[in-house]
């Protein structure tokens, strides 16, 4: 299995990464902690793990945007999916990993959408 | 006289018909009438003043229009009549006294005065009397000149509070209700009316002078003088209509400036609110970096919870291993042990050589070994591999992230709570701040100074016109006189007019002045009374009231004591009222609005215990808390003859109820 | 009478410490109409006052021609 050097988002759910992140960061010009596609793109990833997760493969091409050595530079991602027992035989990790994240960043937005804000509560919760 | 009953219908606050009893009995003659606002007891005193004399009195003593005088509720159902009646007795005989204003026909929604007929009717012992005699019959009774010495009002009882306050208009002050307490108009009408016919009488003196050649001169200069004298009493008059002009507006400021110091506590609270919101704001903003900070790497606490197990299990099975490891060495070495014995039959210790039959378990042991041996299947490829996943899953690390995500949003919940209550609480003072303008009030106040500047500037003005007046009649009396004394002009006619006015106007005159003198001793007197039974002070002795008019408390000696001690205005108000109701009238009621407002503690006793004393009927318009009848010292108690209390219904309406 | 002194016996004391031709019985009409009108909303003593004044003058004149 081979895999992939670059992965990504589909453009629907692209868009909607780069909307959440305009919602969640301050104004353009203010001063302030910033969130980036990729906080964004690890958390849909680790949540999903955490959940155990069954994901689709891509419903659509993925715009392979991210470099998989930028975004998981210790392999921690790789290693716990690699050791959640998800991934079903012959998929590539990454590519298991962006089906992760495409389906964690929908279910961002639509709850976003619903409620105005993440539900933190239910993410880390004890 | 002796109040029985009064009826109000639709005045002022008191919608439709509510009556009133007074307290007949003799030691039982207080009566309680408690409100909890100014207003409600401020329109009953006003009820009982229209009765009697068609005037209700607002701020400042201005009339109350008659529009303002009909209870709205009444007014918005269409009704717009309104009466007061009053029985009462004098001597032996019973009056009933009805006033009364209703809208006329024609107009649809009254707004001005003329848009009421008023009417009038008086009973006295059954017999009814004619409109134009009315008022006299009232009078007769209660004066209306002195009507604010048994009705007193709040302001009443302050401007006496500050008669204790050393000045010229003191003095003034005092001199003129002692006028007014004399209660003989007849002597101040005479005076007024001599003054005026004198004036004419010099007229004509003067014309008469003409024809005489000697007495020309005399003649003109008397002409002349009456143009002044008539020019200056215009100039007067216009000053004095400046005066309450200017007045006025000044009042209408206080009353304005009086709301100001509420409105700048208000202020202060916004500052303090604004601040309270701008620091909760900079929380929320700082909580809120701290929310993706903490996001950016909370994805590794997620992983980590449940990596943890995954590598403790690995942990354990490279522990595992590594213990199969060490005892695969351990057998490994035990053979080699064994399989050096075999080799070298040598027993290390005695040199001997082992026996054959000793070999076979040596044999045997080492066979049993190397099976356990076989057993242990070591696979460094996999010890090697846990470690390498071992030491990728250790570097998942956790600050606790998740933990801190959840505290953090509980404080943004509360912030925002906090910031919602504040904005509330902005919102509504920001509400009632902008009806007060500071700007406005600034430049309310800077025209306040600039009118009371004027205002001095006119009393300035006044006395220097007066002045003028008062040499230019001396002048004219001079002249009359030297006419008078003239051959030509003596025994004539209008010579002898002059002189008898002139004569009969300083005999008029100077009365008022013995018998207002006499009063202010008989006043001194009274109130002196008074002043010692309701003072706490040992060393007041009384009031003096003295040549000017002026007021001060005396020691037994006499002496003027300059030294006030807490709560002595409000004895001397009390003092003083007393002495000139005394002095004034006959046997009558007393109606008081809130005598005990401003009292303090150590006066109250006394004051409690005197008030019931000051009339045959003492009526005391109350505040809540004011006066506790069953707390407050049980002589008053047992003077209350009847209770009564304004129950407010609405900002509109309210009801005078009779209460335990 | 609201007060305690008679004003029209401290108008004759008045006029007897003064040196005038006033005469008593003059002070006493004055002050009778006075007193009976003092409170009419309407007064006409002022003519009236000088009406009794005039027939002052009129007698005296009277006299003194005699």
């Amino acid at each position: 299995m081979d895999e992939p050097s670059r992965i990504g988002l589909t453009t629907t759910t692209g868009a909607k990464l780069d909307e959440l992140l305009e919602d969640l960061n301050p104004d353009q010009g203010v001063d302030g902690v910033r969130l980036i596609k990729f906080d964004l793109y690890r958390l849909a990833v680790a949540l999903g793990v955490k959940k155990e997760a069954i994901p689709l493969p891509l419903n659509d091409k993925s715009i392979p945007n991210l470099r998989v050595v930028e975004l998981d530079p210790d392999g921690v991602l790789y290693t716990s999916v690699e050791n959640s027992g998800l991934v079903p035989d012959g998929v590539p990790i990454y590519e298991f990993i962006e089906r992760l994240a495409e389906q964690g960043v929908q279910e961002f937005y639509q709850v976003y959408q619903k409620t105005g804000q993440l539900p933190l509560d239910d993410y880390f919760e004890e | 006289m002796k109040l029985k009953e009064m009826t109000i219908y639709n005045f002022m606050p008191y919608k439709g018909e509510q009556k009133v009893s007074f307290p007949q009995h003799d030691t039982q003659n207080v009566m309680l009438l408690f409100g909890d606002n100014m207003r409600g007891k401020t329109s009953f005193l006003n009820a009982m003043r229209w009765g009697f004399y068609g005037l209700a009195l607002g701020r400042h003593l201005r009339a109350i229009p008659r529009i303002n005088l009909v209870n709205i509720e009444a007014a918005t159902e269409g009704d717009w009549s309104m009466s007061i009646a009053l029985k009462f007795s004098d001597g032996d005989k019973g009056y009933e006294l009805r006033r009364r204003v209703e809208k006329k026909n024609h107009v649809s929604q009254p707004k001005a005065d003329a848009d009421f007929e008023e009417s009038i009717s008086l009973r006295i012992d059954g017999e009814a009397k004619s409109g134009d005699i009315i008022e006299n019959h009232i009078n007769q009774v209660v004066p209306e000149e002195i009507s604010r010495f048994f009705l007193f009002d709040g302001e009443l009882l302050q401007e006496y509070e500050n008669l204790l306050v050393e000045g010229s208009e003191q003095g003034d002050k005092i001199k003129k209700h002692i006028e007014q307490a004399l209660g003989v108009p007849a002597l101040i009408h005479g005076r007024d009316e001599f003054s005026g016919l004198l004036k004419d009488a010099r007229r004509v003196q003067a014309n008469d002078a003409k024809k005489n050649i000697e007495l020309k001169r005399f003649a003109e200069q008397q002409n002349q003088l009456e143009i002044k004298l008539t020019s200056s009493e215009n100039d007067l008059k216009d000053l004095l209509l400046q005066c309450s002009d200017v007045q006025m507006k000044v009042d209408d400021i206080d009353d304005e400036l009086k709301n100001t110091e509420a409105v700048q506590r208000k202020k202060v609270q916004l500052e303090g609110l604004s601040s309270e919101r701008k620091a909760t704001e900079s929380q929320l903003l700082s909580l809120e970096d701290e929310q993706r900070e903490l996001l950016k790497s909370a994805w590794q606490d997620v992983l980590y919870g449940g990596v943890a197990p995954l590598l403790r299990d690995l942990q354990a099975r490279r522990d595992s291993l590594h213990n199969v490891a060490s005892e695969k060495a351990v057998l490994n070495s035990k053979i080699q042990t064994l399989q050096k014995s075999l080799d070298d039959p040598t027993c290390p210790t005695c040199k001997q050589n082992i026996p054959d039959e000793n070999m076979q378990p040596i044999k045997d042991q080492i066979d049993v070994l190397k099976a356990e041996e076989e057993l242990s299947i070591v696979n460094p490829e996999e010890i090697r591999t846990l470690n390498e996943k071992i030491d990728k899953l250790s570097k998942i690390r956790s600050s606790g992230e998740g933990r801190r995500l959840l505290h953090n949003a509980d404080k943004q919940r509360k912030l925002q709570v906090q910031l919602i209550r504040v904005d509330t609480q902005l919102d509504e003072l920001e509400e009632e701040i902008r009806e007060y303008d500071t700007d406005h009030i600034m430049r309310q106040r800077e025209k306040r100074d600039r009118l009371v500047k004027q205002l001095a500037r006119l009393d300035g003005d006044i006395e220097t016109c007066s002045g003028k007046i008062g040499k230019n009649t001396k002048e004219q009396d001079h002249i009359a006189t030297l006419i008078s004394k003239s051959a030509g002009g003596q025994g004539q006619k209008s010579s002898i007019r002059v002189n008898l006015y002139q004569d009969l106007e300083s005999i008029f005159s100077k009365s008022i002045d013995q018998l207002r003198d006499s009063l202010r001793e008989e006043v001194e007197h009274y109130a002196t009374a008074a002043f010692s039974e309701l003072t706490t002070e040992k060393t007041y002795s009384g009031l003096q009231i003295n040549q000017n008019y002026g007021l001060s408390i005396v020691d037994q000696a006499g002496r003027v004591l300059k030294e006030r001690s807490a709560g002595a205005e409000q004895i001397v108000a009390l003092s003083l009222i007393d002495g000139l109701n005394r002095t004034a009238r006959k046997a009558g009621p007393v109606v008081m609005d809130t005598p005990l407002g401003r009292l303090d503690p150590k006066h109250r006793g006394n004051v409690l215990k005197y008030l019931p004393n000051m009339a045959e009927q003492v009526i005391l318009l109350v505040h809540e808390g004011e006066i506790d009848p069953d707390r407050d010292i049980e002589s008053f108690a047992e003077r209350i003859g009847v209770r009564y209390r304004i129950e407010r219904i609405s900002a509109t309406e309210s009801r005078i109820e009779k209460s335990n | 009478m609201t007060t305690k002194s008679n004003p029209l016996s401290v108008l004759l004391d008045v006029r007897s410490k003064m040196d005038t031709d006033v005469e008593d019985e003059l002070i006493k009409a004055c002050y009778q109409l006075q007193s009976v009108h003092q409170y009419d909303k309407d007064r006409h003593t002022m003519k009236q006052m000088q009406a009794l004044v005039e027939a002052v003058i009129e007698t005296n004149e009277g006299d003194a021609v005699l």
